[in-house]
């Protein structure tokens, strides 16, 4: 009786709070204002560490925080991933597993507490291609029917100490910029180069040497560009000029630079805008010319007869 | 020649010549353009076929004259400099409670736009124009006061040490939003950007203090000083990711084992518990779990039987060889992402699972591909175990097997 009454509590405690959360839904359809609550588990910080010529041999601290409420005990192995069409990581099997130097005993993190674990990057690591090493942190169960366990990673980006960083820059108008004030400006950037980066980039609209527009691309485009991949991006540009002192050539010019690399590229196209209206008035300019033209000769035939 | 006169005409009204007020209409020439200029007593607008001339012989009056945020400025040209902005926030980890930014698009200060803790290597900045015009560009002054370097906001939004006049940026250019020109205060206006009004500093260092001040400039020598500074410090990027085993959406700690339940030829088996995933990362490129197993198969040592994990119906079982796999139950987020279901294990039959194998398959992720980038808060999936054995399958009570989930950062 004592087990029902329980439950009876629990399903009325339930749908009170389900009731009162709809309702705030409905009063507050517009904008979520839900606190950010933070995911209860096991973090690990940081979960990618870039790694360049400079940087091997020296030392990596990763925290691993344990938000639970009782104590977890992590085993680290190293890793390998890779990164697919998708750009999502993708472990892979690998034999030769040692790049990584650190300690491969258990350790326990209490409830609330935060271990640093330190791995150092090998000196002898050479150039990856596109395969990382990773440290992984397993968390073991136990003995029986579905024994689950849990692993996190962090990943070393080791730079390729090959080769140049490289950018090709390609631009596109949309087909109706010769006469419409609406231009699409769309496009893609390539890692051509055999370095990751970073793209950042600006890209101008130009009628001569005056700037008619300006827009920042890099949160379009940010992100690792990794060699061979390429990333997309698209603006609207409506040019506000007069109809009737519009028309000339303007130059799109768009400016990608791979960080932290310096190697800045600069690409241009341009194209004649001949406004409609421009046009339209052109036309009804020739058609009063011809109509007066037209209307002349036949007055003249008429004074002649 | 034009400028020359220009200029001339403007300082021989500043001396001379008398006027009324003229205050937040445009003054136009065809060779300049100067708009909402504050002219007062004592000036005006004159012109003549070859030039056109503001003029003010004093400023008289400034209801900002006593505030000790303010310069006091008196007399030509102070109504054509551009005031000193006021920084309303510059903010990584705040949330709804704590932000004075006003235009987050999620409405959940910088954790609604990156995530919990906040973000690690962006920053968003909005300020005040003073009442400046909409053409008043600013520049945005960034020190890093852990490491003592001093950066500039460039156009592309990153930082670099040293600036030009294209790095000083219009107020639109710089939130994305602006309610005073009507070509940026409406989400269809061309130079809207939500990108920027969710973080417009890019290219910050994890768990380093900032300062930031902005000046501003509102034709040629009208720049002003830097404003007072605003202080925020970058997070740190991390995952988290928890597993809890339970029936119903719950807790649980480690270490952690599923009850299979009697497993029949009759029907599909399935555990009582669910397996309960939680994920939550800041990481812009979001972050993915893989699931992988011994050997693809439930194992019994006493008698060395398997059932082996396929993709499969396991209420029809096609191969009639029984089976045993995972099934996608539900995935949900308090915030950011959404969290992916993978394809293997996003089945659609209430029996039908998708395979355990040695090879790490993907089982959910972060979507990357929209506004949110790839940042998660409070992601949570549950999956239920299921099985089913033949005629032929030996009894035994220790069918086991041993899955591993793992998370991990896209990069």
């Amino acid at each position: 009786m004592k087990k029902i009454t329980t439950l009876l509590l629990v399903l009325l405690t339930l749908s009170i709070f389900t009731t009162n959360i709809y309702a705030q839904e409905e009063t507050d359809a517009t904008e979520s204002t839900e606190e950010i609550i933070a995911t209860s588990g096991i973090t690990v910080s940081p979960p990618t560490i870039e790694i360049s010529q400079g940087d091997l041999g020296k030392k990596y601290t990763i925290e691993i925080t344990n938000n639970t409420e009782s104590a977890v005990t992590f085993t680290a192995s190293e890793e390998y991933v890779q990164r697919n069409d998708q750009k999502q990581t993708e472990i892979i099997e690998r034999e030769d597993s040692n790049m990584l130097d650190f300690i491969e005993e258990p350790f326990s993190v209490a409830p609330g507490e935060t271990y640093p674990f330190t791995v150092r990057v090998k000196l002898s690591v050479a150039s990856t291609d596109g395969i990382y090493p990773a440290i992984a942190f397993t968390e073991s169960g136990d003995e029986s029917d579905l024994n689950i366990s849990s692993q996190i990673m962090t990943v070393f980006l080791v730079q390729n100490f090959d080769g140049e960083a490289s950018v090709d820059t390609n631009i596109e108008l949309g087909s109706s910029m010769v006469t419409s004030s609406k231009v699409t400006i769309s496009g893609d950037i390539l890692n051509d180069g055999s370095k990751y980066y970073r793209p950042t980039g600006t890209i101008k609209v130009l009628k001569g040497e005056t700037v008619l527009y300006e827009k920042q691309l890099t949160t379009q485009i940010e992100g690792l560009l990794f060699p061979n991949e390429s990333v997309d991006y698209e603006i609207e540009w409506e040019n506000d000029e007069n109809p009737f002192t519009a028309f000339g050539t303007y130059t799109v010019e768009v400016s990608i630079s791979p960080t932290p690399f310096s190697a800045t590229q600069i690409a241009r196209i341009q194209y004649i805008y001949i406004p409609i209206e421009l046009i339209g008035a052109v036309i009804g300019g020739i058609v009063v010319l011809v109509g007066i033209g037209f209307g002349i000769t036949k007055l003249k035939k008429k004074k002649q007869k | 020649m034009n400028r020359f006169i220009s200029t001339f005409a403007v300082i021989f009204a500043f001396i001379v010549l008398p006027g009324t007020i003229y205050a937040q209409s445009n003054l136009d020439s065809t060779n300049y353009r100067i708009l909402d200029p504050n002219v007062d007593a004592g000036g005006g607008q004159e012109s003549s076929t070859s030039f056109s001339l503001i003029g003010s012989v004093n400023e008289l009056s400034d209801s900002r004259l006593t505030s000790g945020s303010y310069e006091l400025k008196a007399g030509f040209p102070n109504g054509i400099l551009a005031n000193v902005p006021v920084i309303n926030c510059f903010e990584t980890d705040t949330t709804s409670g704590t932000t004075n930014c006003n235009y987050f698009p999620n409405a959940n200060g910088a954790q609604g736009e990156c995530g919990n803790p906040g973000c690690y290597n962006r920053a968003k900045l909005e300020i005040d124009d003073q009442n400046n015009p909409i053409d008043t560009i600013y520049l945005v002054q960034i020190t890093d006061t852990t490491n003592s370097v001093t950066y500039y906001l460039q156009s592309d939004h990153t930082l670099g040490t040293s600036y030009d006049i294209n790095d000083f940026l219009t107020q639109c250019f710089l939130e994305g939003i602006d309610v005073d020109d009507t070509a940026c205060d409406d989400s269809g206006d061309a130079n809207w950007d939500e990108d920027l009004q969710r973080y417009n500093i890019l290219g910050l260092l994890s768990e380093t203090d900032y300062e930031v001040s902005v000046a501003a400039l509102s034709g040629d020598f009208t720049g002003t000083r830097f404003s007072q500074v605003a202080t925020t410090t970058t997070q740190v990027p991390s995952i988290t990711f928890d597993l809890d085993i339970a029936s119903a959406d719950s807790e649980s700690s480690a270490p952690y084992s599923v009850d299979i339940g009697e497993i029949t030829t009759v029907s599909v088996a399935t555990a009582t518990d669910l397996i309960w995933i939680d994920l939550g990362t800041n990481s812009n490129n979001g972050s993915s779990v893989f699931v992988r197993d011994i050997a693809g198969q439930l194992l019994s040592p006493s008698t060395s039987e398997t059932i082996p994990s396929e993709s499969e119906d396991l209420a029809s079982d096609p191969n009639a060889n029984g089976g045993y796999g995972l099934k996608i139950q539900s995935v949900s987020e308090n915030s950011l992402g959404p969290l992916q279901e993978g394809p293997v294990y996003s089945t659609t039959g209430s029996d039908e699972v998708g395979a355990l194998s040695s090879i790490n398959t993907l089982l959910v992720f972060t979507d990357t591909t929209g506004t949110n980038l790839g940042p998660i808060s409070g992601g949570r999936a549950s999956l239920a175990v299921k099985a089913r054995s033949i005629v032929t399958d030996a009894a035994a009570s220790d069918y086991s097997d041993e899955i591993t989930f793992i998370a991990i950062g896209n990069f």
